[in-house]
């Protein structure tokens, strides 16, 4: 019989209980591209059936499972197949329906984010994927729970300027649409380079093509934890011993995380998938990454020395969460969400954090430039441009970034911007006021960088 | 491997608390492995290493009843499988 030692336990009860350790979702996968039909219609009522049987019992059996090893368990959530791989043998005009079909699908089983309503266009858009894209304005806003992405751009295939331009003005639409609750239709809206196709996390969540028919990947939490660790530390320790103090709470956060991981798949007769070790913040007062940073010793967030620590800080967590998990996977690294995260929130209002900066931040950590509200008449061309910018870091540099942004209609830079619920509130960050519309209306393609001939 | 389950009891001291809790455990049958205590200050910190495998009762309903207990008597009572115990402190 394995002996604890009752620090060990106390230990444990104290991450879970005091410094909010949680496991932030259970995201299960799910094969779609078996429902396809010529008839949207009937597209729909095979999906809905699919899902019904393949998720039935993912809540009931996450709510048993969090039970058992009292960690709370935030969400429970659904990847599809990208839609318009779903969708492409459909002859319909659009295929916003389907979203309608997923809502419902989600609502019926408690679940409260479906993602995978995109496509995937980074050397080039089919007819389907184009389609898909007109869609997404009117999906989005027609449907609570459903979420979409656009993968626009790869280190093997360049990036597609073409489709960059159209979701400048595709963002634009969601915003218009959804002006009444600022903007909300852009929250679910993630464009990316280099997407994964196991990321657990929304709302860029789809079930890639090389999976298998069901998955569950799972994303841990553990900001809370991470700072409380830091706080325990001597205002002496170096950089080096900071470090080793996140990596071995990393490793503990996603310990727990392999394990729920392991049970709930086994349970439900899914496969599993990875574990994601992203630090993912949340509202709550002490669950903050910016936080952690400033613990490090920065005045604030954003300030210079950001993002020196914060590549210590993901390194730290990629070491102590790899040796935790067999199976490390979907983003893993740290968010910086504006509207999520509190210390945030807090820096920009004050003025020490500016787009510039969380663009640099982004070479070093994994999400991109998440929740970021901007003045509502930025120019789709300028989203554009700033989409561009942020795909060329994860191109160039063989990593995933990633874009939320939102234009909030009839509000201006210092306004907050009001989300509502688990999306947030956000001050509004000024955009440069020069403009880059004849570059982006060049489209074509940037072409792949050279390093992407590694055979 | 057996099912064993940690349950830890935090709250103000006063005599009975251990035999209210070591009560409920044997009316469910399980069998307490292991007991850690410390007293600090008229708080108690009570750890125990329990197996259920004799116990008729489920897991559920054996950590619904001793959540119970505590609630009832003023204190609090977490039940968890030590998979997570397990999980965190060993490679």
């Amino acid at each position: 019989m394995p002996i604890y030692t009752p620090e060990e336990i106390l230990e444990t009860i104290r991450m879970v209980q005091i410094e909010q350790l949680d496991i932030r979702t259970v995201t299960m996968g799910i094969h779609l591209a078996d429902c396809a039909d010529v008839n949207l219609e009937r597209l729909c009522r095979k999906v809905r059936r699919k899902i019904k049987r393949v998720a039935g019992r993912l809540v009931d059996t996450v709510d048993a499972v969090q039970n058992e090893f009292g960690v709370p368990i935030v969400n429970r959530r659904i990847a599809v197949t990208p839609a318009s791989l779903v969708t492409a043998p459909c002859r319909s005009d659009s295929v916003a329906p389907l979203a309608r079909a997923l809502d419902e699908a989600a609502a019926d089983l408690g679940i409260d984010f479906l993602g995978g309503f995109g496509a995937l266009v980074h050397k080039g858009a089919t007819e389907a994927d184009q389609r898909l894209i007109r869609s997404l304005p009117e999906a989005l806003a027609c449907t609570q729970r459903v979420c979409g992405f656009v993968n626009l751009a790869s280190t093997k295939s360049g990036i597609n300027m073409d489709a960059v331009l159209e979701m400048g003005h595709v963002v634009k639409a969601c915003a218009q649409r959804t002006a009444r609750h600022d903007g909300r239709a852009c929250c679910k809206l993630v464009v990316f380079a280099n997407a994964v196709e196991d990321n657990p996390f929304m709302a860029g969540a789809f079930h890639g093509i090389g999976e298998p028919e069901c998955t569950i990947n799972v994303g841990v939490s553990g900001p809370g934890v991470v700072r409380a660790a830091m706080q325990r530390l001597s205002p002496d320790a170096d950089l080096g011993e900071v470090a080793e103090a996140v990596k071995r709470t990393a490793f503990k956060i996603t310990r727990v995380g392999e394990l729920v991981g392991r049970t709930v798949s086994d349970r439900i007769g899914a496969t599993f998938g990875i574990v994601d070790l992203s630090l993912a913040p949340t509202p709550s007062v002490a669950d903050s990454v910016a936080e952690i940073l400033e613990l490090m010793g920065l005045e604030r967030c954003g300030t210079h020395g950001t993002i020196a620590a914060l590549a210590l800080l993901v390194d730290a967590v990629k070491k102590g969460g790899a040796m935790a998990s067999s199976a490390v996977g979907g983003l893993s690294g740290a968010f910086i969400p504006v509207s999520e995260d509190v210390g945030m929130i807090q820096a920009v209002q004050d003025g020490a954090m500016s787009l510039s900066k969380l663009e640099a931040m982004t070479s070093v950590c994994s999400v991109g430039l998440d929740m970021v509200p901007l003045p509502g008449d930025t120019p789709a061309e300028t989203l554009a441009a700033i989409m561009a910018d942020e795909i060329a870091i994860g191109v160039i540099n063989n990593k995933t970034t990633g874009l939320r942004l939102i234009p909030v209609p009839g509000k201006k830079a210092g306004d907050i911007a009001e989300f509502g619920g688990l999306l947030g509130r956000a001050p509004i960050m000024p955009v440069n006021r020069f403009h880059a519309d004849e570059f982006v209306a060049r489209g074509g393609r940037i072409p792949a960088p050279i390093k992407s001939l590694n055979n | 491997m057996a099912e064993h389950v940690i349950l830890t009891a935090v709250g103000q001291n006063r005599p009975g608390v251990l035999a209210e809790i070591t009560g409920t455990i044997a009316k469910l049958k399980g069998n307490i492995l292991d007991i850690g205590q410390k007293t600090m200050q008229n708080y108690f910190n009570l750890i125990m290493i329990i197996d259920l495998s004799s116990s008729p009762a489920d897991f559920a309903k054996f950590k619904r009843q001793l959540e119970a207990t505590g609630h009832k008597h003023g204190y609090v009572v977490t039940v968890q499988h030590d998979k997570v115990f397990r999980y965190m402190h060993r490679i």
